[in-house]
């Protein structure tokens, strides 16, 4: 605790010398070759008013860190040639802390920049889970002999966060040695440590363990560019490989304690993300003609592999030995290739015209071998089952065609009507999917008005169609008047205003409003309706040069109406079963905030706040009361609503800032957050509930209040006259 | 990798030690062929001069241009000034100006910043959704001082920019489960290029997947076992600005995969409260390969 005050207060007495006597000077002086440098430093401590306990820091802390003591919150150096051209900096932020960023850039202005961001990024989920298992290898958990009952399970120690950790280290090199010549360069590199919640299950009896995630990503993209006054052709090449260090996760089973070919297995298995590798090689352009036309366009082609060695079918050793569990081929040898492009026509023929076509066609192929299984072991690690026709893996290759032409025409100046048609089409595995082929037909026009300077108005409206080839059947135990909604016939209305009034110098007032209905007309099961809006509006107002306010509202409101059956094989078709969900969202949002300038570059304070507050309802009913079958299947059939979910979140920071030289800056700053969540799902969930373990996982309430105090010193002998740095 | 780290930065900051001193290459125009020269804009207008002169495109075009039209600094986007100037600044018939009054329409304005940056980012300006409203350049982008460490952004984060008129959006990110925006580790330019793009939805990608896989590639198989609406779009199920559902779901569980799930049994039964299929992750307790599934009896993606 301790030295976590001691770093930023020894980097602070270390720079404090430079900023009063000789020793700031000297070191101006002494940089290499007569180059000028600027240092910043940002340096303070924080404390909770209140400690908030691990467990309710979950969601407080799910992409940052908050920890009181003392923190460098940002430290930076520039260095800047004399004539100007030449610049360096090094910025680092939240520096030692799990949300830290460094970043590093030289440059020769508009000929050579070289970047280098590294970049940190917690993702929190849980800090109060509960796990009994042991993990004896990364990935294999292992329970204690016999195995723990449920009021064992429900005692199990707290595994402290659940928590994944990024890195994500960019590099980048841009060389412009010719206006009419660039190359870029950008490698990035993600690595992903820690562990995620993750489900597994036996005959439906759920276990949870933490996932342990050691994920690589590295992306490299070159970009090789010729550009003339009239033309631009781009080279390009990506290529991206993902590793994972992990191919399975097994775990002890809470349920059984023997493998046993009905009940399941002892153990559990699953596999994890495979590795994969992406590349591409890809060509665009540009040509500008006479009469204000250009056309652009570009065609990439690439491939994806992915050879991971499969697992067996099962780790349950009373089945595992079956004959019919032996795998063809020892890994799935994919190979899809996906081909892109496009081309864009656009043409002012007139001032007041601006006409557009456009054109674009994707393919995902892919060619991987269809496997076929003649049996497999099913409900997890349950029980092997023997198959009358082979399983078949199919692959899901699709393509998308999208076609459109669209004229603006200025009636006058500021006034523009705008009118467009579209038309899209997208064709599917007919073996996969149970429609074929669709196309979507869109129309759609705008007006924008900015006549008066005062005053923008900007309104569209978009009306479209899907229709696809009659819906067939693909698994047979589904129920066929089912529709799908990415693949069903849709009418879909869009209607999207936004003003913003300009009444006083310093004042804007913006307002928006958007509105969306997507009804599946042929869709007599499945998702049926799905209708939406949202209103915002925004007043920002900057009465006086030291003084600025804003104040912000937004409204959402969703509805959704799905028609579902309940179906057990004995009785299928029952239609008293039917029942039919409705869903809705209501959220509400609420801004404001400002500053104000006490005393010109000595005090200055400002403040922001923040509320949103969102309830989802899940309702559900049954159109006739469902009859006709045993007493449990009417129970089953029988529709309920859920219970409320509803969240509040209410940030809220204040600061004060003293500047007693130009050189340094003290900035006092309290900060409130509020979170509250209420949610059937999860709301005080143990570990073990009937037929499953739980890591117990949730986001808990939290009320943090923080006062942190911030010390700004950016001595002037250092700061270069002429930089932006 | 610490120590790869620690040298790659060490390595970058190299370069600058090595800068050299030279002489700067300045150079304006000056009462050429019509053109007063930025010494002469100055003079009147000291204050704008003072501020551009401070930022990277100033220094650039006032002290190092690399090209002819570099070199015409204020006037190689304002405009020949001459008329402007021996008028007294009366006349500004001539000029290109660029505030939300101008009398210039967007389209000349635009033409203005192409004229150098029409390459890499902004190749498919002309014909995307932006220009297409006459959105100008200057709507989300200032030249004349620098109030963002980049991008010359007319507010303070590309966030605020977007905002301006996508307030939606901007509220979403107060919803529970966000991408990390507000705690500034993303921005809407990781996903979308707002200057165009050959993808929809002004996407860095040519479909929504191929964007998401940019961080999250272990989800992109190809799988042996492949979910359809998974491999098709991403945003079939998930809203990526924000939701007030877990992971970002358009609809909470277990009503989301129930939309598409009329097979039998527990996939089409209402559920009650306090069951396996509605507690904790709900559909995904058991079914947590829903992403996809590389492993043999993985085609329930249950393992």
């Amino acid at each position: 605790m301790r030295t976590r005050w001691l770093a930023p207060a020894v980097l602070l007495l270390a720079a404090f010398p430079g900023a009063r006597g000789g020793a700031g000077v000297a070191w101006a002086q002494s940089a290499p070759l007569g180059n000028r440098l600027s240092v910043s430093l940002e340096t303070g401590g924080r404390a909770y008013l209140e400690e908030l306990p691990a467990a309710e820091r979950g969601k407080f802390e799910e992409y940052r860190e908050v920890r009181s003591g003392g923190f460098l919150q940002a430290l930076s150096l520039g260095l800047l040639s004399p004539d100007g051209r030449f610049q360096g900096e090094a910025v680092a932020r939240e520096i030692g802390e799990r949300d830290q960023l460094v970043r590093l850039r030289v440059q020769d202005l508009g000929r050579f920049d070289l970047q280098l961001r590294w970049d940190r990024i917690p993702h929190t989920y849980s800090t109060t889970a509960r796990f009994s298992a042991t993990e004896t290898q990364r990935g294999v958990y292992t329970l204690p002999t016999p195995r723990p009952d449920t009021a064992a399970l429900n005692r199990a120690r707290l595994l402290g966060a659940v928590r994944l950790q990024w890195d994500a280290v960019r590099l980048g090199l841009a060389i412009n040695p010719r206006k009419d010549w660039g190359f870029k360069a950008e490698y990035t590199r993600i690595e992903k440590n820690g562990e995620r919640p993750l489900g597994m299950t036996v005959l439906f009896r759920p276990q949870e363990v933490p996932e342990p995630i050691e994920h690589t990503v590295h992306d490299l993209k070159l970009t090789q560019g010729f550009y003339r006054q009239n033309m631009q052709l781009q080279f390009s090449y990506d290529l991206s490989v993902f590793r994972n260090e992990l191919d399975r996760v097994v775990a002890d089973y809470p349920f059984n304690a023997v493998d046993d070919p009905n009940a399941g297995g002892a153990r559990q298995r699953t596999a994890l993300a495979p590795d994969n590798l992406a590349h591409s090689l890809g060509l665009a352009g540009g040509v500008s003609l006479p009469a204000k036309t250009r056309i652009s366009g570009g065609l990439s082609y690439g491939w994806r592999r992915q050879d991971q060695t499969f697992l067996p079918h099962t780790i349950n050793s009373a089945i595992a030995a079956d004959p019919s569990l032996t795998l063809a081929q020892p890994d799935l040898a994919a190979d899809a290739r996906l081909l892109r492009f496009h081309l864009v026509a656009n043409s002012r023929p007139l001032d007041r015209l601006n006409l557009t076509a456009r054109y674009r066609y994707f393919d995902f192929d892919d060619r991987t071998q269809e496997l076929e299984f003649p049996a497999r072991v099913g409900y997890g690690d349950g029980r092997l089952i023997k198959l009358e026709h082979p399983l078949t893996a199919h692959r899901l290759w699709h393509s998308r065609q999208i076609a459109g032409v669209d004229g603006s025409y200025r009636l006058v100046p500021g006034v523009q009507l705008k009118a467009g048609y579209g038309w899209e089409q997208a064709k599917r595995n007919p073996e996969a999917r149970e429609v074929g082929k669709s196309d979507e037909h869109t129309t759609k026009a705008a007006l924008d008005f900015t006549r008066i300077d005062w005053l923008l108005l900007r309104a569209s409206y978009g009306l479209s169609w899907r229709r696809g080839d009659p819906y067939h059947e693909v698994v047979e135990e589904v129920l066929p008047e089912l529709r799908r909604l990415d693949i069903a016939d849709r009418d879909r209305e869009r209607v999207e205003l936004l003003g913003r009034l300009y009444p006083l110098e310093g004042l804007t007032i913006s307002a928006a409003y958007s509105r969306g209905l997507d009804e599946y007309p042929e869709s007599a099961y499945g998702l049926q309706r799905d209708q939406n809006w949202s209103a915002s509006g925004e007043v920002s107002w900057t009465p006086l040069d030291r003084l600025e306010l804003y104040a912000g509202y937004a409204r959402d409101q969703g509805e959704l109406r799905q028609r579902s059956r309940y179906r057990e094989p004995s009785v299928p078709s029952n239609t008293s079963f039917d029942w039919v969900g409705n869903s809705g969202d209501r959220i509400t949002t609420y801004s404001a905030g400002g500053s104000l300038v006490l005393l010109p570059d000595r005090l200055d304070l400002g403040a922001s706040w923040d509320y949103s507050r969102s309830v989802l309802r899940m309702h559900a009913f049954n159109p006739t009361p469902p009859a006709g079958g045993t007493a449990a299947q009417i129970r089953s059939a029988t529709a309920t609503n859920f219970p409320t979910i509803e969240q509040k979140l209410m940030p809220l920071s204040a600061y004060l800032r003293y500047s007693p030289a130009a050189d340094w800056a003290l900035t006092l700053r309290y900060a409130y957050e509020k979170f509250e969540d209420t949610d059937f799902r999860t709301d005080g969930l143990y570990p073990a509930i009937t037929n499953a373990a739980f890591l117990g996982q949730e986001y808990r309430d939290y009320n943090a209040h923080l006062l942190s105090v911030t010390v700004g010193f950016r001595p002037a002998l250092l700061r270069p006259a002429r930089s932006t740095l | 990798m610490k120590s790869a780290r620690l040298l790659l930065a060490s390595l970058s900051l190299l370069p600058i030690l090595l800068v050299g001193s030279g002489p700067p290459a300045a150079a304006q125009s000056g009462g050429q062929n019509g053109k007063s020269g930025s010494a002469l804009c100055a003079d009147c207008h000291r204050e704008q001069f003072t501020r551009f002169a401070a930022t990277r495109m100033g220094e650039l075009f006032l002290n190092h241009p690399r090209n002819s039209l570099e070199r015409r600094g204020c006037e190689a986007c304002h405009g020949p000034g001459r008329a402007h100037a021996e008028s007294g600044g009366e006349s500004k018939a001539d000029l290109i100006t660029f505030g939300r009054n101008s009398p210039t329409p967007v389209g000349e304005r635009n033409q203005v910043c192409l004229q150098c940056h029409e390459s890499t980012a902004r190749l498919f300006w002309k014909g995307s959704p932006h220009e297409g409203r006459d959105v100008g350049c200057t709507d989300c982008h200032q030249m004349m001082s620098a109030l963002t460490e980049r991008g010359h952004l007319k507010k303070a984060t590309v966030v605020e920019t977007c905002a301006q008129c996508h307030l939606q959006r901007k509220s979403q990110q107060l919803r529970s489960s966000h991408m990390p925006l507000r705690e500034g580790k993303m921005e809407c330019t990781s996903c979308h290029n707002p200057h165009g793009s050959p993808g929809e939805k002004l996407l860095v990608a040519s479909s929504v997947n191929e964007v998401c896989y940019n961080c999250h590639a272990e989800k992109r198989g190809p799988f042996l076992w492949e979910h359809a609406p998974v491999v098709e779009s991403c945003a079939n199920c998930h809203d990526p600005h924000g939701s007030n559902k877990e992971k970002m779901l358009k609809v909470a569980k277990p009503r989301l995969c129930q939309q598409c799930h009329i097979e039998s049994r527990h996939p089409t039964n209402p559920q009650l409260p306090g069951t396996n299929f509605t507690m904790n992750r709900q559909c995904v307790n058991c079914h947590a390969q829903i992403h996809g599934s590389n492993h043999p009896s993985g085609n329930r993606f249950l393992r």
